[in-house]
């Protein structure tokens, strides 16, 4: 296998906490949070908090049109179609040439939002109409955006919940690795929408007080959150050829499987543990070599407490972590790809933000979270994205 | 409440909990009421519980704040019947 | 240089259940029943089966030959069992159960939400059988035989694993398909592309 590096030349994320990685940085320095109640979707559920990205779909759609430069292309309507446009749209604007490049999306709500709300907008005899609509499968977002990129080579979408695009990541880093792709685009888009919402409440598994508190033993659920995040991917000495510096790199990834319950993780964190310890292995680090945790961290009972007996198992010491699903909420498929954005930010600006300050540790346990934004040089980043499934995901990004 | 009353509640919660839950080739009578829900018994799961404290609510009016009571409540057909008696 | 190997085959088409070629249950037409007798086919013991949704059903069944105790897999480390499980509607018919049940009752079902990933399916064969290797689950207009294979040799040969389940299942719109296999590496390949096409794309 080749061992050359795998460089990410290219980024682009739309969150509740910032509409564009410029955006994105600024308020991660600046502290700032993104959970908030719904005001730009009709969903209702005014009590509760969310990490809503701050447009309207009219808006946009603007928006990506004026990327793509043409004010009258024919664009999808769903929410996460569009979100995944912009991302990607941002993401590859310095690559002149996308012919080659292998695109790899995930999503779990696809086109949903925009078939809830033509079911509500029709007569319940239409109902089959508005499923067969194209854009309702899961799969047709990712052929959107390979098309407006101009993308020739081939596509595909992953589906495995919360590590999706964690997943693609990988997935993009070993086709590069194994000379299958030129370049890579990975990533994932999901969009809020009452299908999600209310599944989630009916698992109890929501904040319903207001912003999420994960790592706490006040913790009592998540916040909702939307998100496109995409990142080029190419093998090191192509990026070089083609002028184009790293913004970081992805020094592997590794995937397991949980195998206890299909929403709650084992006591123990099997799959967390495992998925940790091979991408560590994989990326050459040893336990005291980890700057920085990104972790999963949901504010769920379950999530918090599992993943922290994890990580107290792997590392002894856990290195300083942070959730940022406390400034963006839970964006799900779009979670792993919109974070590693995020850690390649906090290594650019040697940044560690605040998700959720508590002042101890989950009884039981010892590490607490970052309590205050810390300023240090970063080498590298260990992100988890854990999926219902038990479908556990680690990465490792290192600086440039 | 009278006798009556308690055997056509629990027999109700019994069907109930049948159609909720999917549960293919369960019959009213193979429910007794003191059958354990959870593990051996019927067998349910957490996932189940949540689904029985929706059945509660919009079935009875009687709502479960937390899960994790949950499990106490939902012991046995007969401490479900118990509780909706004291709660509704 | 070792070659991709296919150890064993199950196929799924609408009822009619074969194991390395050998029928195991046939058709009745109706989709639930048919699940029903593969899985009493089978003769695997698992209250959780009756629960599942129609995908979570169609993949045990698919993966369950290779389980039993003679099965093919067995032999491998629960830890290096890795999955490739490719379709092209995912969950979308629980999705639309939930969502109807949702849209016209007002009631969501965290019994049926659970079921709305496609990759929920590969969970429950992982907790049947306590794997914790790697997996990935892939949407596809259509079978790409390439994209597994691809997917397999990665999970193999960068990833640790030993064994690989990789197939195609779909179930939505009446249709219940699954082609399974179990695949390593070893000496002598026999992964053949065209075969696995005319297999794969075969209607029973």
């Amino acid at each position: 296998m080749n061992s050359e590096r795998i460089a990410i030349t290219g980024m682009g994320a739309i969150c509740a906490l910032g509409n564009d990685v410029d955006a994105l940085t600024r308020n991660l320095i600046a502290g700032t949070r993104g959970i908030k109640p719904l005001a730009h979707l009709d969903l209702g559920f005014p009590e509760l908090h969310f990490g809503e990205v701050a447009l309207s779909n009219a808006e946009l759609s603007l928006r990506v049109k004026e990327l793509l430069g043409d004010m009258d292309a024919p664009l999808p309507r769903s929410r996460t179609a569009l979100l995944a446009l912009f991302a990607a749209l941002c993401a590859t604007r310095k690559t002149l040439d996308e012919q080659d490049t292998v695109v790899i999306s995930a999503s779990t709500v696809g086109g949903m939002d925009l078939t809830e709300r033509l079911f509500t907008d029709r007569r319940a005899g239409d109902m089959a109409q508005a499923r067969d609509a194209a854009e309702h499968p899961v799969g047709s977002h990712t052929s959107f955006v390979a098309d407006a990129i101009g993308s020739k080579a081939m596509h595909t979408t992953i589906s495995t919940a919360c590590s999706s695009s964690a997943n693609a990541m990988i997935l993009g880093a070993q086709l590069l690795r194994t000379g299958r792709a030129k370049r890579v685009l990975a990533g994932g888009s999901d969009a809020l929408c009452r299908f999600t919402i209310e599944g989630f409440m009916s698992l109890s598994a929501m904040d319903t007080t207001g912003v999420t508190k994960p790592f706490s033993n006040e913790r009592n659920g998540m916040n909702l959150g939307e998100a496109a995040a995409y990142l080029v991917m190419e093998r090191e000495a192509d990026a070089l050829e083609a002028g184009r510096q790293p913004l970081a790199y992805f020094a592997g990834g590794a995937n397991r499987n949980d195998a206890h319950h299909q929403t709650a993780t084992s006591p123990e964190g099997k799959g967390p543990y495992l998925a940790m310890h091979d991408a560590l292995a994989v990326a050459g680090l040893g336990p005291d070599e980890v700057d920085h945790i990104n972790a999963h961290g949901t504010g769920t009972d379950n999530n918090d407490v599992t993943e922290l007996a994890a990580m107290e198992r792997l590392f002894g010491k856990v290195p300083q972590y942070t959730t940022t699903k406390a400034l963006t909420g839970h964006t799900l498929a779009a979670a792993g790809a919109l974070e590693a954005v995020i850690s390649i930010i906090c290594m650019r600006e040697g940044i560690l933000p605040v998700g959720h300050a508590t002042d101890e540790a989950i009884t039981g346990h010892t590490a607490m979270p970052v309590a205050q934004t810390i300023r240090r040089p970063l080498r590298n980043v260990l992100s988890n994205s854990f999926g219902f499934g038990g479908n556990d995901t680690a990465i490792v990004l290192m600086a440039s | 409440m009278s006798t009556d009353n308690i055997t056509t509640l629990r027999q109700d919660l019994k069907a109930q909990i049948i159609s909720h839950l999917n549960l293919e080739g369960r019959t009213v009578e193979s429910i007794a009421d003191d059958m354990p829900l959870f593990d051996e018994g019927l067998g349910l799961d957490s996932i189940d519980v949540l689904e029985l404290i929706v059945l509660m609510d919009k079935h009875y009016g009687v709502r479960i704040a937390d899960p994790k009571q949950g499990r106490e409540v939902f012991q046995s057909v007969a401490t479900m019947a118990d509780h909706i008696q004291a709660n509704r | 240089m070792e070659g991709m190997r296919i150890l064993s085959t199950t196929t799924y088409r609408n009822g009619r259940f074969t194991v390395d070629g050998k029928e195991l249950a046939s058709s009745t037409g109706d989709i639930d029943q048919d699940l029903t007798n593969a899985w009493a086919a089978m003769k695997v013991e698992l209250p959780r089966f009756v629960r599942m949704d129609r995908n979570s059903k169609l993949v045990s069944i698919a993966a369950a030959p290779f389980f039993t105790a003679e099965g093919i897999i067995t032999k491998y480390p629960k830890d290096r069992i890795g999955m490739v499980i490719m379709g092209t509607h995912g969950s979308m018919e629980t999705d639309q159960r939930y969502l109807d049940q949702l849209l016209a009752e007002n009631h969501a079902s965290p019994g049926l939400f659970v079921y709305t990933l496609p990759n929920i399916a590969m969970g429950e064969l992982s907790i049947q059988h306590g794997l914790h290797g790697s997996g990935l689950c892939l949407l596809s207009e259509a079978p790409d035989v390439g994209q597994l294979r691809d997917a397999c040799e990665i999970l193999l040969r960068d990833h640790d694993m030993e064994a690989v389940i990789c197939g195609w299942a779909n179930i939505f719109a009446g249709s219940a398909v699954a082609t399974f296999m179990v695949v390593t590496t070893g000496k002598e390949g026999n992964w053949d592309n065209d075969e696995l096409e005319r297999i794969f794309n075969e209607h029973g």
